[in-house]
């Protein structure tokens, strides 16, 4: 019976992964408080933080996106969980090209590695 | 006379286990949620025409995306859960065959929302909704 128990662990734990997979550069919370409102340009802004992933305009702003996604994965045999969260920066410009308001959302703070598939 | 029913089932139980754990080999639960879900009473503080851009952040956080036009922005928060359940029977062949085809049975299913929510040109909620507002994802192998 202990030699099946063994057996039995073994299995498990050679069926176990944890994967983490990353797109973009972190977006961190220093670099963010360097951005002034009504102070910090738009080249100032693209000097820091490199170019946007996305230019919007909307409700007459320029508006400059950054994303970054992490993901991690939990697999133990016939469990698995994969979790995405996304990092969103949006820096709003005024019709000078100064910034004028700055939108900064970090999920993957929260992201965490989990197997168990059910519930929540 | 030797009394072999307790032998028996010893062996029976262990057989049993091993069906069992070769039968739950073939099963796959596997899971995907890309951010957290939003609930219909997560959005109910948004009120038409007085909620702003820094309440919707302040409770949301930053959104997905952002489109829009000279006179309206959308913000548009995403989130998705997808289960996926796979039987494949075959394992059970596995015992007493040295080729196991394949006996798959899989289902994916995957839930998809977007909330919404349309600011005029001074930031004020015009307007929120939730697109393709789905069912639950369910573990469901029956392809069929």
């Amino acid at each position: 019976m202990l030699t099946l128990a063994t057996l039995l662990c073994l299995n498990l734990l050679a069926g176990c992964a944890f994967v983490r997979g990353n797109v973009g550069d972190e977006l961190k919370n220093e670099d963010v408080a360097t951005i002034k409102k009504g102070v910090t340009t738009r080249a100032e802004v693209a000097a820091r933080l490199g170019a946007p992933d996305e230019i919007v305009q909307a409700a007459g702003r320029e508006i400059f996106h950054y994303r970054r996604y992490d993901s991690k994965l939990g697999y133990l045999v016939f469990f698995s969980r994969l979790n995405i969260k996304s990092d969103n920066l949006y820096v709003l410009f005024d019709r000078d090209g100064v910034v004028d308001d700055i939108v900064f959302g970090k999920r993957t703070d929260q992201l965490k590695f989990q197997v168990w598939p059910f519930g929540d | 006379m030797t009394d072999h029913s307790s032998g028996w089932g010893t062996v029976t139980v262990t057989v049993g286990f091993l069906v069992i754990m070769l039968a739950l080999s073939g099963c796959e639960f596997r899971r995907i949620a890309i951010n957290d879900p939003i609930r219909t009473d997560d959005v109910a503080f948004i009120v038409p025409g007085h909620t702003t851009r820094s309440e919707v952040v302040a409770k949301l956080g930053a959104p997905d995306e952002v489109i829009g036009s000279e006179e309206q922005a959308v913000f548009r928060y995403r989130f998705r859960v997808a289960k996926i359940f796979r039987v494949d029977f075959s394992w059970i062949l596995f015992i007493w065959s040295p080729v196991t085809p394949d006996l798959v049975l899989a289902h994916g299913d995957l839930g998809t929302d977007v909330l919404q929510v349309v600011f005029n040109s001074n930031w004020v909620v015009q307007e929120h909704a939730f697109a393709n507002q789905s069912p639950a994802a369910r573990f469901n192998p029956w392809p069929f």
